[in-house]
């Protein structure tokens, strides 16, 4: 059962979701799109978070929505029209309604300056202000007040109070809006001593007689001491489908007639027993089939602990079906044909399952781009820049966890986009650029992976102070000749801020590489390009998920390594390679014209064990993120095949060139090798970018 | 306690906050208790859950609570179950146009727990 | 977890060598762990000829030696990584640790599963010699003559049946170098 806690912490996840949906609307709303559905879906979303507040008693929450409400109401009735002042409005109280939402989960006591300026903002808005304002007060959680007082078991002594005559005449329709009387009768009869004559004379006759009509009336007698109003309050759902004399009873004409039991069993109400359903309506294959409508289909909430039990048991089942598979092929049974049927079809099954497991995790990453909106919006705003949010792509769909981990270097990011890309307006004007700066960010699919731009069209990196920032810093000699990108990588160094004065927006010493090892974290790299006068971007590739990939099980050192199948571009046998030695013991294969580095996987990894002789070894091709390729050796090639990601960081930490690890077919654990940090790990141990060779 | 199998109310409300309220007040009165998040979604359970009451919020996208009353008032499935609906103490016109078309009777928001049951016995035997 | 874990009741995955006979049957119930004096259980177990113990209740499970996957630029002391039912746990050589030779790799050797603060880490051990319980008065601290690193890698010695046991201190035993994660 669910705790009060529970449902406070539910009443926040979804106030935060109605937020967003506010944000949005009013951003429909911005854009012009003023239609009916668009001003409700607002409205709602303050309703709601009102709704809830109240009923956590959370009364400066409520005060506020409720205000708030009042004044989308206007615009909902037609009262006020959209215009631009009366949004920018609405877009200012819903961040004051989100900060309120924030105070009140983390308990932080709120800031009376603070309501009252929100509160006053949106008084000077509507004329009626200050008297919504008061109304508030009435959203106190009040019990219906009739019924509180209503004790239903209980029978009221009848010595004191009156006698009242009642005649209650349900309408033919009564039974059509759900009423039963008898159960009015049944909560009359509780107030005191009563009597009741039912009167049939409406009754017709047989062949005109519809059971789901009523035809009854009574006259009662009812001795009590509660009030007219708490008698009236009985009838007060049925009032639209009856008629109700209530009178004082003029001394004693009480008839007694054949009285109605006051306690009618509910089957005497005319209401059918429950259908069985239709056979009509397969739900599942249907909504299965439904894409159309996808935002609007029903969703499930699960724990997330669930889904991840899912997942890992899915991992398993694929684990234990490799094993099954290569301790199959170590016995070969009778009919290896039908063998290898089957097992063909629990591989696909074992997939399947995996994919749809995962796919309970994939979430759009909607919600965390839309809350960049108000990011923009409060760093423009502090910068005095004026800033715009373009969003592509964002019903692309990631792992949670992931999505969950990107939202605060992305955060990150759209506030530097706007403190050190986007340019004041004055300079923009004189740059002949519009004014308003654009912020971009944009998400696809690209081969397995996600890759996400975050781009601005502000004035790009000043290279020069850059580097003479790095020199000041020590972090490069000043003899160092870089390259434009070199110069631009160097923005990723711990501690690097091009910020001359720590302004509060990208203060608190979080720079570029708390960026990048947020991103390197989560199996991601990132990389950056800037034009001069034309902007910067920030190009972020991802793992769609952190649990599965494709993997190539090679030999290297002595042992299984696992390379991820999307950074290989093609694999070349040793002997057939052209070869071409370097002075310093570095190799260089030359492939149709283009000459990369050699590297040996064991040797980097520093796995020295019975190398296996040269002939046999076999290049493989891999592409890091910033396009450049690299030639790895390995000993042999195993086998291609999907492999569950499994974290190293949890039980030991992480290993420069070593992304994760998985279990093989033979329950052995294999590395899996991160081609990019493989680089780094034998160029430079501590992990600095490729600048630094060029550095030294 | 109970000699019947305990009535089911299937309680209709956009707000997951309201609904997990619903649940939980419903699941301890000793209720069986549906959950749908608008009225389109309260139609589709509708035969399945047979429901013995109808709880449902006013405005909710998709299919408001007037097209639910609606829909259910003229459909075959359960054409004169109780429906309660929820609204605010400012919301009278709503309530009475709810009213018209045939909601049963309401409940005031915010509800409270004893509120909330006190009311459905009013229109529910157990 | 493992709190209430009778001592019978731990899995030994490869058997060998089975514990002995006199293991002292541990009055240790779980009602009774708020007295102040009750001994801690230790399980012994030998390395490179030294008899060394860790609390029990560390211990997750005792299971046979499976080769681990070498860790690329891990201390000398960590011998791999090995897949303990999905999960990857780091196998350290306990002998190598406090500065003695590796433990020769031998099949009969033994990975004693330990759970340190939040992580599963494995001890590879030549023998698991027995569980005896030892209160807190037997205890003694390393002497000021042991080698730095057992110095670094020992919480104390216990005398027991004649040995002179090694305890120990399994936080010490995570490499610094990975602690962040």
């Amino acid at each position: 059962m669910a705790s009060s806690t529970d449902l406070r912490a539910i009443f926040f996840e979804e106030a935060e979701e109605l937020l967003t949906a506010l944000d949005e609307g009013l951003r429909a709303l911005a854009r012009g799109q003023t239609d009916g559905e668009v001003i409700n879906a607002v409205f709602r979303a303050v309703h709601s978070i009102k709704g809830g507040a109240a009923a956590f008693a959370l009364h400066d929450l409520v005060a506020y929505a409720h205000s708030f409400e009042s004044l989308l109401d206007e615009l909902r009735t037609g009262a006020r029209l959209p215009q631009p002042d009366c949004i920018a409005t609405l877009v200012e109280a819903a961040d004051h309604l989100a900060d309120l939402v924030t105070c009140e989960r983390s308990g932080t006591p709120l800031d009376p300056d603070q309501i009252r300026h929100a509160l006053d903002l949106l008084k000077a808005f509507g004329e009626a202000g200050p008297s919504q304002v008061r109304i508030e007060l009435a959203f106190d959680p009040v019990p219906l007040a009739p019924f509180e007082a209503l004790p239903l078991a209980d029978m009221p002594s009848a010595t004191s109070g009156r006698r009242l005559r009642i005649h209650f005449r349900p309408h033919a329709d009564a039974f059509r809006a759900g009423h039963d009387p008898t159960l009015i009768l049944r909560d009359l009869a509780a107030f005191g001593e009563m009597d009741s004559a039912l009167d049939l004379s409406a009754l017709p006759s047989p062949e005109a007689f519809d059971p789901t009509s009523s035809y009854l009336s009574w006259m009662i007698t009812l001795h009590t001491d509660r009030s007219e109003a708490d008698i009236r309050a009985i009838f007060d759902f049925i009032a639209f489908h009856a008629d109700l004399d209530l009178q004082p009873d003029p001394a004693e004409t009480s008839a007694p007639p054949p009285a109605i039991v006051p306690d009618l069993p509910r089957s005497a109400a005319p209401t059918p027993p429950p259908a069985a359903p239709p056979p009509s309506r397969p739900a599942a294959p249907e909504s299965a089939r439904d894409v159309t409508t996808a935002a609007q289909k029903p969703t499930l909430r699960v724990d997330v602990e669930r889904v991840d039990r899912l997942v890992n048991v899915a991992g398993e089942l694929v684990i234990h079906n490799a094993m099954l598979t290569d301790a199959i092929n170590r016995h070969p049974a009778a009919d290896p044909h039908e063998l290898a049927r089957s097992l063909d079809q629990l591989r696909q099954l074992s997939r399947m399952i995996q994919d749809s497991a995962m796919a309970i995790r994939a979430q759009p990453l909607k919600p965390l781009f839309d809350r960049m909106h108000r990011i923009l919006r409060e760093a423009a705003s502090i910068a005095g820049k004026k800033a715009r949010l373009e969003i592509v792509g964002e019903s692309t769909e990631v792992d949670r966890t992931i999505i969950e981990r990107l939202a605060d270097p992305l955060t990150h990011m759209v506030r530097n986009a706007v403190d050190h890309g986007i340019e004041s307006p004055d300079r923009r004007r004189a740059a002949g650029k519009p004014e308003t700066g654009t912020v971009r960010i944009e998400a696809q699919h690209r081969s397995g992976r996600i890759l996400i731009v975050i781009s601005d069209d502000g004035g790009g990196i000043d290279r020069a102070r850059v580097q003479q920032i790095a020199v000041d810093r020590g972090l490069i000699p000043p003899s160092a000749d870089l390259g434009p990108a070199d110069i631009d990588a160097l923005l990723f160094l711990p501690g690097f801020s091009t910020a001359t004065t720590v302004s509060s927006l990208s203060g608190r010493g979080v720079g570029m590489d708390v960026v990048r090892s947020a991103i390197l974290a989560l199996g991601g790299r990132i990389g950056i390009t800037s034009t001069p006068g034309e902007g910067t971007a920030l190009r972020i590739s991802l793992p769609l998920t952190l649990a599965v990939m494709d993997g190539m099980v090679v030999r290297a050192g002595g042992q299984p390594l696992v390379l991820p199948v999307s950074s290989i571009v093609e694999t070349l046998s040793f002997d057939g390679a052209a070869l071409h030695s370097l002075g310093d013991g570095g190799r260089l294969v030359e492939l149709r014209g283009q000459c990369l580095p050699i590297l040996s996987v064991a040797t980097a990894l520093g796995l020295t064990h019975c190398p296996a002789r040269p002939q046999d070894q076999v290049i493989i091709i891999v592409e890091r993120e910033d396009k450049s390729r690299l030639a790895l050796i390995v000993d042999e090639i195993d086998d291609q095949r999907q492999i569950v990601i499994k974290s190293l960081d949890e039980n030991y930490g992480h290993i420069p060139g070593i992304a994760a690890a998985t279990v093989l077919g033979d329950g052995s654990v294999a590395l899996i090798i991160d081609p990019a940090e493989l680089v780094q790990a034998r160029s430079s141990r501590a992990g600095l970018s490729s600048f630094s060779a060029a550095a030294e | 306690m109970r000699d019947r199998c305990p009535a089911h109310v299937l309680a209709v409300d956009d707000s997951l906050t309201m609904r997990e309220l619903l649940r939980a007040a419903l699941h301890d009165a000793g209720y069986a208790v549906t959950l749908a998040s608008d009225g389109r979604e309260a139609l589709d359970r509708l035969a399945e859950a047979a429901p013995d009451l109808i709880v449902t919020d006013l405005n909710m996208p998709r299919l408001d609570g007037f097209g639910l009353i609606e829909a259910v008032r003229s459909g075959q499935q359960a054409a004169r179950i109780p429906i309660l609906v929820l609204t605010t103490e400012t919301g009278q016109d709503l309530k009475d146009r709810a009213r018209r078309i045939g909601a049963t009777g309401w409940i005031g928001k915010p509800f409270d727990d004893a509120a909330l049951v006190a009311t459905i016995r009013r229109v529910l035997p157990y | 977890m493992q709190t209430a874990l009778p001592t019978t009741a731990l899995p030994i995955a490869a058997a060998q060598p089975p514990l002995p006979e006199t293991t002292s049957p541990s009055e240790h119930t779980p009602g009774e762990t708020a007295r102040p004096a009750k001994p801690r259980e230790f399980i012994a177990f030998r390395a490179q000829g030294q008899d060394f113990c860790i609390d029990i209740l560390a211990v997750r499970e005792i299971r046979g030696w499976t080769r681990a996957a070498a860790l690329p630029h891990a201390p000398h002391y960590v011998e791999g990584v090995i897949n303990l039912r999905g999960a990857i746990v780091p196998i350290f050589d306990l002998a190598a640790k406090l500065g003695l030779p590796r433990i020769p790799e031998h099949d009969r050797n033994v990975i004693i599963v330990t759970v340190i603060g939040k992580r599963v880490v494995g001890l590879l051990v030549e023998t698991v010699t027995d569980i005896f319980s030892a209160s807190a008065d037997a205890m003694h601290p390393v002497p000021d003559l042991a080698r730095e690193e057992a110095h670094a890698a020992l919480s104390g010695m216990i005398v027991e049946s004649g040995r002179l046991i090694r305890i120990v201190d399994l936080e010490a035993l995570l490499p610094s170098t990975v602690e962040g994660g």
